[in-house]
């Protein structure tokens, strides 16, 4: 019986990971900038997930719930950080050494893009930035992401609205 | 903000950030919000790497107790139970004997304080002494002493010798006809006989 039930565990678990991790991992990319830390949390979101199963109960939308736990750890880990050292790429390539199967020009055009992303979200607050970010990953209704970011949902809405607005006016910039 | 305007701006941002398959006919405010979201939506997706994030190789916590583990932990939790039982079982045992044994290297050392008031008189010599004065003090004092004086114990003995007398009997009834007196008179028959056949 009890085999039975952590075998079930195991298979809604792989379908989570298999139909959000990919959704929580660009949800704390874009929260945290930085590809390392990313999956980083990403790992500690799916550890917390998988330690609160008893009390997950499945209500249709797997994915919020496992963006709401993402947000949770993205601001814990805001509140946490320490002032980080930035290892010389020497030092990087000690620890980090590059993946033969990886193509170089690739990794540079994603850190381009990445660059781009983080520019355009330094240009919100961090509740519009949470905001848009919850919209587009967990495809949350307004009133889910007033609840997430325990907040009324007039407030949620006027940080959507205020965060468009600013990247309206980042793109214009860049058209100009 | 009145509620009528909350459902409005909900209604406007719910078009402006739908999927691109709802978006239609978008005017207006909505139009103009809703480039904006797809700019920001084509800056995320540009941003996330083309091949399988690490997070789709996740696995299970390996501390995880499985089934397959708990017949293991039970056979230890088991083992330990049995030996911290042996322990508690030796201890106790332990400190009975142990208790035993202060006893009776305790009881002298009574008898001696109990006694020295008497000086330099043994119990039995006071109590010849005073046999006749106090009867009851000389009760009291012989039946201490015949109680507290280290005795040889020699129950050993006892079966021993006792065990020799039962061979003797056995003996002398194996030897002995259901008619004769003993061996002895068993012996004296034989040689009368010999005698009168002069077998000498």
């Amino acid at each position: 019986m009890a085999e039975k039930r952590q075998n079930c565990d195991e298979e809604l678990f792989a379908t989570w990971v298999r139909a959000h991790g990919r959704a929580v991992r660009g949800f704390l990319l874009a929260m945290v900038r930085r590809p390392e830390v990313a999956d980083d949390l990403s790992q500690e979101v799916f550890c917390r997930a998988w330690k609160a199963r008893a009390r997950y109960r499945e209500e249709g939308n797997a994915r919020a719930y496992l963006l709401r736990i993402a947000d949770r750890v993205a601001c814990d880990h805001g509140r946490r950080r320490r002032p980080q050292v930035n290892l010389t790429d020497e030092g990087w390539h000690v620890h980090e050494p590059a993946d033969p199967a990886c193509e170089p020009t690739g990794a540079v055009v994603i850190a381009e893009h990445i660059e781009q992303l983080t520019a355009a979200l330094d240009q919100l607050s961090p509740a519009q930035r949470r905001v848009l970010l919850l919209r587009y990953y967990g495809q949350m209704s307004f009133a889910e992401i007033a609840e997430t970011i325990e907040c009324p949902l007039n407030t949620a809405l006027s940080h959507c609205r205020r965060g468009l607005e600013a990247m309206r006016k980042l793109l214009l910039e860049k058209v100009s | 903000m009145t509620n009528n305007n909350l459902d409005k701006l909900q209604q406007l941002l719910e078009q402006a950030t739908a999927q691109p398959q709802l978006q239609d006919g978008l005017t207006g405010e909505a139009a103009k919000l809703n480039e904006a979201w797809t700019a920001f939506v084509h800056l995320v997706e540009a941003a996330e790497p083309a091949g399988e994030p690490e997070i789709l190789r996740w696995s299970m916590p390996q501390s995880t107790v499985t089934a397959a583990s708990r017949p293991h932990r039970l056979t230890l939790s088991a083992t330990a139970m049995l030996a911290a039982s042996l322990l508690i079982g030796i201890v106790v045992a332990w400190s009975y004997l142990a208790g035993q044994s202060d006893k009776s290297s305790q009881q002298p050392v009574a008898i001696d304080r109990q006694v020295k008031p008497l000086e330099k008189h043994t119990a039995t010599q006071v109590a010849k002494s005073q046999e006749v004065n106090n009867p009851k003090e000389v009760a009291s004092v012989a039946s201490r002493n015949a109680t507290t004086t280290p005795k040889w114990d020699d129950s050993w003995d006892e079966q021993v010798s006792n065990m020799g007398k039962d061979v003797l009997y056995a003996q002398h009834e194996l030897y002995a006809g259901p008619d004769a007196a003993g061996s002895l008179q068993y012996g004296i028959e034989q040689m009368q006989q010999e005698m009168t056949g002069n077998n000498l």
